[in-house]
C-alpha cells in the first residue's frame, strides 16, 4: 500500500465517521413528532432478547 | 442500454434473481417484521427509499472518491458509514418535514440501517461496474421485489396464524419453510421470463 492511499484512506474515514456522528447526535437532538414518542417496530426475527425492538423478551418478561 | 435490456434486469431482478429469495439478503426483516400485512408494507415502502437513494449516494462515492484514490478494497467499510448516515438523515428529515409519513415510516427506519439487502445491491452495483442508470434500475427494482415479496409473505402468514399446525412448526419455523417454498416458486416459477 502507497503512501498516498494510506492518506486518502484515513481521511475518506476520518471525514465520513465525522459526517456519521454529527447526523447522528442531530437526529438524536431532533424532538419526534406529536403522537409518535413511543412508536417502536415490533421484530421476532431471532432470540437476542436484549434487543429493544425484540417482542420474544417482552413477552417473557410479562410471563414471569 | 436498450429497453429490452432495462426491462430484462428490471424484471429478472423483481421476480427470478429476488433479492430475498435468491441472494438471499434481507431475511432479518424479512421474517421480523412480515407478520401483518400492514407492517410488511410500511417496511417495503422505506426499504426502497433507502435502497434507491443508498445505492445513488454509494455509486457517486465509489466512482469519484474510491476508484480515483485507488481505495476500492474500502468500500465495503464506506458503504456501510454512508448507509448508516443516509438512514438518520432521512429519520431527521422525515421527522422535522413530514411527521405523518414518519408515523407510519419512521419506526422501521432504524432496522433499514442493518438490512443486507440495502449493502448488497450496493455492492453488486459497483462489482458489476453498472453505470448510473443501471445501477438505479437495479436499485428500483431490487426495492419493489423486496416490498412484493415481504407483502406476499406477510399475507400467508397472516393466514397461517388462524391454521391448524402442529407445535412444533408454528412461528419462525413455517415461515421459513414457507419462504423456502417461495423461493422454489419465484426461482423456477419465472425462470423463462429474463
Amino acid at each position: 500500500m502507497t503512501s498516498e492511499q494510506i492518506i486518502s484512506l484515513v481521511v475518506i474515514l476520518v471525514v465520513l465517521i465525522s459526517i456519521f456522528i454529527t447526523v447522528f447526535l442531530l437526529n438524536r437532538k431532533t424532538p419526534k413528532p406529536k403522537g409518535c414518542e413511543k412508536l417502536h417496530a415490533e421484530c421476532d426475527a431471532c432470540k437476542v432478547t436484549t434487543c429493544e425492538r425484540n417482542i420474544l423478551g417482552k413477552e417473557n418478561i410479562r410471563d414471569e | 442500454m436498450t429497453i429490452q435490456q432495462i426491462f430484462a434486469l428490471a424484471i429478472a431482478t423483481i421476480l427470478s434473481s429476488n433479492v430475498v429469495l435468491s441472494k438471499p439478503w434481507g431475511i432479518c426483516s424479512f421474517l421480523g417484521v412480515s407478520k401483518k400485512k400492514s407492517s410488511a408494507l410500511g417496511m417495503g415502502v422505506a426499504v426502497l427509499i433507502v435502497l434507491v437513494l443508498a445505492s445513488l449516494v454509494t455509486w457517486l462515492i465509489y466512482n469519484y472518491v474510491l476508484v480515483p484514490f485507488d481505495v476500492k478494497f474500502l468500500d465495503i467499510v464506506v458503504f456501510i458509514l454512508v448507509i448508516a448516515t443516509l438512514v438518520q438523515l432521512l429519520e431527521m428529515v422525515l421527522k422535522k418535514f413530514f411527521p405523518s409519513l414518519y408515523k407510519v415510516l419512521g419506526i422501521y427506519l432504524p432496522l433499514i440501517t442493518t438490512n443486507c439487502a440495502i449493502l448488497g445491491v450496493a455492492l453488486e452495483a459497483t462489482g458489476n461496474n453498472y453505470d448510473l442508470a443501471k445501477t438505479m434500475i437495479y436499485a428500483v427494482s431490487a426495492g419493489l421485489g423486496y416490498m412484493l415479496v415481504i407483502f406476499i409473505f406477510s399475507g400467508i402468514r397472516e393466514r397461517i396464524e388462524t391454521a391448524p399446525i402442529p407445535k412444533p412448526f408454528k412461528g419462525v419455523a413455517i415461515a421459513l419453510i414457507i419462504a423456502g417454498f417461495m423461493a422454489m416458486a419465484f426461482a423456477e416459477g419465472f425462470k423463462g421470463i429474463a
